[in-house]
């Protein structure tokens, strides 16, 4: 493992993210907000140099990346990448404290999209577009973009985006990864631009059109008003719903989807992810039956949808539906987008493996010494996508349990005393990059009642979630460092 | 006619000795000296020793004045190679073997006729075996309304010990025939005289609808199986359960290859494949093997085939159907339990035989274990027979007519039955006497 290429692409990825910050600036400027722009620009300076003299420093081989090498850079640029994104709220004193802006930073690269943040709609437009743009750049990956646009990471390219993409197996479209990367994120931004100028044309300012779409195509779900997709009208909720369905979708299936419509059908995982979210609307409109049957409607297809892409916007308080359908809302929380998408959890592609991989062990009991193969739809999934599938499902588990005890030991010391639903909902939002939880961190509240070690925990918990668990976990193992 | 063969494997040394057994001239190319000399040795015919797809070695087999061309090598590509070289130097009709389907449709396009593929006809017997269990032998005439069935007498069947002359005494309706009795490998047709023992193989013509009463009598009881176990990963193996899956027959499939299986089983998800030794009683036991209706052992080992059929039987399977390389076994094996045989060479040579005999001769069928041979034939206006009863043809002894389909109507004739032009008759003949059907036809 050469610790120079780990700095120096490292180091690319930091400074790639400072000069995003410039965008923000431009907003700033446009809106008069003369100070957060001066600001702002300095860290995206103080970024883009510490990125720049790393990227220098290291920049020594041309070799070829190994998987390891690449799960580790993808793991410490992620990492690297939320400290500096901290940045522009602390210097512009948006949100002062290093705790609640690394919080922010990670539930926007991550998107998943808790706040800290009261009301957004005090926040100075620059910062409010800082925030939906991390979110955008996190969705389809930094790193992927950095692979599309930055020759220096050409080599290796895969290995880097093996470990950033959501789901068990990056799709290629093309034979070389680089081009595959261009075509995603041309889909991205074309949707991007789509829904903007879609809610734009309904009651959005031009800034929150496109702040919104930005959290939208990302499943992210930071919203400009304390009333998230609430404050908008029918026509924006649909139009939000659509693009959220359309981002939890792979995107690889919707650039091959563009020449022909019916590979969606064709697609088991698409058919499975659609299936969940009908169902799921299904049984939200019978449980909330009552008064205004559009808004039931509207309401509880705008809840599935979000929950199940994890994107996290509300419209409804779900906090005060019945138990039950509370129940359904968690369990949604651990779906997730398709592989390949921006949406985070466990994928319906993970699911169905397990699913099938469980029914064909009942079989074996039947036939000891059968031969019996994993499907999903008419694809055979290789006993070690299959194993990997069940690792990811055990980790994700024991992560989600811990982390669920380790956040109530630690509201319960700092005296906050969250309840079981509250913990257990917050660890598994923030790690499927959700957004809400129940109870006290529901919709209609938010994360300002964490204490400060339960904020570093649940941000840890997102970067986790995002790049589903193994590039983190890896960084803990001694084999990763060992030469 | 003269009729070349290219390969001396296991369907075309069959196809060469069944066809000069019709005083057919048959030219045989094969590229192995040895197996060109065993050829030459055994079967009255011309043997080149050469390659197949070359035009030098087809102009010296004569291919160019011959009125058939057979490819059946191993190599689907030298198949369709000499085929395509036969065509353009003038052989009239062209018939390759073709295992790969995604050849099939280029392949025509290159000049062949007919394709065959030996694999996937042995499988379309055996799924009609399945399909009818407790029969050797299922076949269709006239559009389904007759059918030949074979099958063992069993000992406390009502017909085994009779004479056919006094088994007709206890029938009135009369809609079934015994064509042929096939004991200790010997082909009979059957006369009034004839005595029914318990272990014979019968095939006996039906009306298809009365066929229960028949089958009574002979002791046979058709059931279509539900559940079926193969043994053996071979091709034939694999083409097989296909097919039953598709009829909805559960199958299970039993193979010593772990590779083999699991490639199976990915192709195949209806199959449940198992790795295991296919002649393991312990085996049948602990997967529940035991209750299937039906074994079919496909490996490629004859040993293992009857010993798997037997071991089966004695598990309780109530039948059992082996495939077979050496026909001579087949006939040894009478009266040790295994109730049928297929073999890829009978099934591929029964392909290519009604390919050949095309023309007056509407269809042929050809059997496991006796070289007997149905053909559907057509009477035409002036043949000498029209307008006589079957009593009166005088109809040599080696063939018997099982069936007569007339307009949209079938039955089984009795001899004071007349003849009409434009009937088609069903007439089962051994091999002396098949040259003569087609002088039935006028």
């Amino acid at each position: 493992m050469s610790r120079y290429r780990l700095l120096s692409v490292i180091g690319a990825v930091v400074g790639a993210s400072g000069v995003a910050m410039l965008v923000p600036v431009l907003v700033a400027l446009i809106y008069a907000e003369y100070s957060d722009a001066f600001q702002i620009t300095l860290a995206a300076l103080a970024t883009i140099s510490v990125g720049t003299a790393a990227w220098r420093y290291g920049r020594s081989d041309d070799s070829q990346l190994t998987v390891r090498e690449g799960f580790a850079i993808v793991g410490l640029s992620w990492i690297a990448m939320t400290f500096f994104g901290t940045l522009p709220y602390i210097f512009t004193g948006e949100i002062a404290s290093l705790t609640d802006a690394f919080f922010e930073t990670a539930a926007g690269f991550t998107t998943t999209g808790a706040s800290v943040v009261p009301d957004p709609s005090e926040l100075s437009k620059g910062i409010l577009l800082w925030r939906a743009l991390t979110q955008w750049m996190g969705g389809m990956g930094i790193i992927v973009l950095s692979v599309a646009i930055l020759p220096m990471l050409g080599v290796g390219g895969v290995e880097l985006a093996r470990a950033e993409s959501p789901g068990p197996k990056p799709d290629r479209l093309t034979p070389r990864f680089r081009e595959t990367a261009k075509r995603l994120w041309i889909v991205y931004v074309g949707f991007t631009v789509a829904e903007a100028l879609l809610l734009w044309a309904g009651d959005m300012s031009l800034f929150e059109a496109v702040a919104h779409a930005f959290t939208t195509m990302s499943t992210g779900g930071f919203g400009t008003d304390i009333r998230s997709m609430g404050a908008f009208s029918a026509y924006a909720q649909w139009v939000v719903i659509v693009f959220m369905f359309l981002a939890g979708a792979s995107f690889a299936l919707h650039f091959r989807a563009l020449s022909r419509p019916k590979e969606y059908l064709r697609n088991t995982e698409f058919r499975l992810y659609g299936g969940i979210m009908v169902v799921a609307s299904i049984v939200a409109i019978v449980g909330t039956w009552a008064g205004e049957i559009g808004d039931v409607i509207r309401d509880s297809v705008f809840t599935v949808t979000s929950l199940v892409t994890t994107t996290g916007y509300a419209t409804a308080d779900f906090g005060i539906w019945p138990a039950s359908l509370q129940i359904m809302v968690f369990g949604l929380m651990f779906v997730g987008g398709m592989a390949g998408s921006t949406g985070g959890a466990m994928k319906p592609y993970r699911l169905g493996v397990l699913y099938q991989a469980s029914k064909t062990d009942l079989r074996k009991v039947i036939h000891p010494k059968g031969v019996f193969v994993v499907r999903l739809g008419r694809d055979v999934v290789p006993d070690q996508i299959v194993k990997s599938v069940q690792s990811f499902f055990l980790f994700y588990m024991f992560i989600f349990m811990t982390g669920t005890l380790a956040l109530g030991i630690i509201t319960d010391v700092a005296g906050a005393g969250f309840d079981l639903v509250s913990s257990a909902s917050a660890v598994a939002s923030s790690f499927g990059n959700v957004g809400p939880g129940l109870a006290a961190v529901g919709p209609s509240s938010n994360y300002v009642l964490v204490p400060a070690l339960g904020k570093w925990l649940l941000s840890f918990l997102m970067i986790v979630g995002r790049l589903e668990i193994f590039p983190i976990v890896l960084l803990f193992t001694r084999e990763l460092w060992r030469r | 006619m003269r009729i070349v063969i290219i390969g001396a494997g296991a369907v075309g040394s069959h196809l060469a000795e069944r066809l000069s057994l019709e005083h057919q001239d048959v030219v045989v190319v094969e590229s192995d000296p040895a197996a060109a000399a065993d050829v030459q040795e055994q079967i009255d015919c011309l043997v080149i020793t050469g390659n197949g797809a070359s035009q030098e070695t087809l102009e010296q087999a004569g291919a160019d004045k011959a009125d058939l061309f057979i490819a059946v090598t191993s190599s689907d590509a030298v198949n369709v190679l000499s085929a395509h070289a036969a065509a353009k130097i003038g052989t009239a009709r062209r018939i390759a073997r073709v295992e790969d389907p995604q050849l099939r449709a280029g392949a025509v396009a290159l000049g062949v006729d007919l394709l065959i593929d030996p694999g996937d006809a042995t499988a379309r017997d055996l799924e009609l075996l399945v399909r009818q269990r407790g029969v050797s032998e299922m076949r269709e005439f006239a559009g389904g309304s007759l059918e030949l069935i074979g099958g063992y007498i069993g000992p406390d069947a009502p017909a085994a010990g009779l004479a056919l002359s006094d088994l007709r005494q206890h029938v009135s309706d009369w809609s079934w025939l015994v064509a042929a009795i096939i004991r200790h490998g010997e082909t009979i047709i059957a006369r009034g005289g004839t005595r029914l023992m318990p272990g014979d193989h019968v095939l006996i013509m039906v009306e298809t609808e009365k066929a229960n009463s028949a089958l009574d009598m002979l002791g046979l009881h058709l059931e279509p199986a539900k559940k079926v176990t193969i043994l053996g990963a071979t091709r034939v193996a694999e083409l097989t359960a296909k097919r039953l899956c598709q009829q909805g027959i559960q199958t299970i499939l039993v193979d010593q290859d772990p590779d083999r299986v699991r490639r199976i089983a990915i192709e195949n998800p209806r199959v449940i494949a198992v790795v295991g030794d296919p002649t393991d009683p312990k085996l049948f036991h602990s997967e529940g093997l035991e209750n299937s209706d039906a074994v079919l052992a496909l490996t490629g080992w004859d040993e293992i085939n009857i010993l798997g059929s037997l071991v089966a039987k004695a598990v309780g399977i109530p039948t059992a159907v082996s495939r077979f390389h050496r026909l001579d076994l087949v006939t040894l094996l009478d009266g040790v339990g295994i109730d049928g045989a297929v073999s890829s060479r009978l099934s591929a040579a029964n392909e290519i035989l009604r390919f050949v005999r095309r023309g007056r001769i509407h269809s042929v069928v050809t059997f496991q274990d006796s070289d007997a041979e149905a053909l559907e034939v057509e009477v035409e206006e002036s043949s000498d027979i029209v307008g006589k009863t079957l009593r009166e043809i005088h109809l040599s002894h080696d063939m018997i007519v099982g069936g007569i389909v007339r307009d949209e109507r079938a039955f089984v004739p009795r001899g004071q039955s007349r003849i009409q032009a434009g009937d088609r008759l069903i007439i089962i003949a051994l091999p002396d006497a098949i040259h003569l059907v087609g002088e039935l036809s006028g």
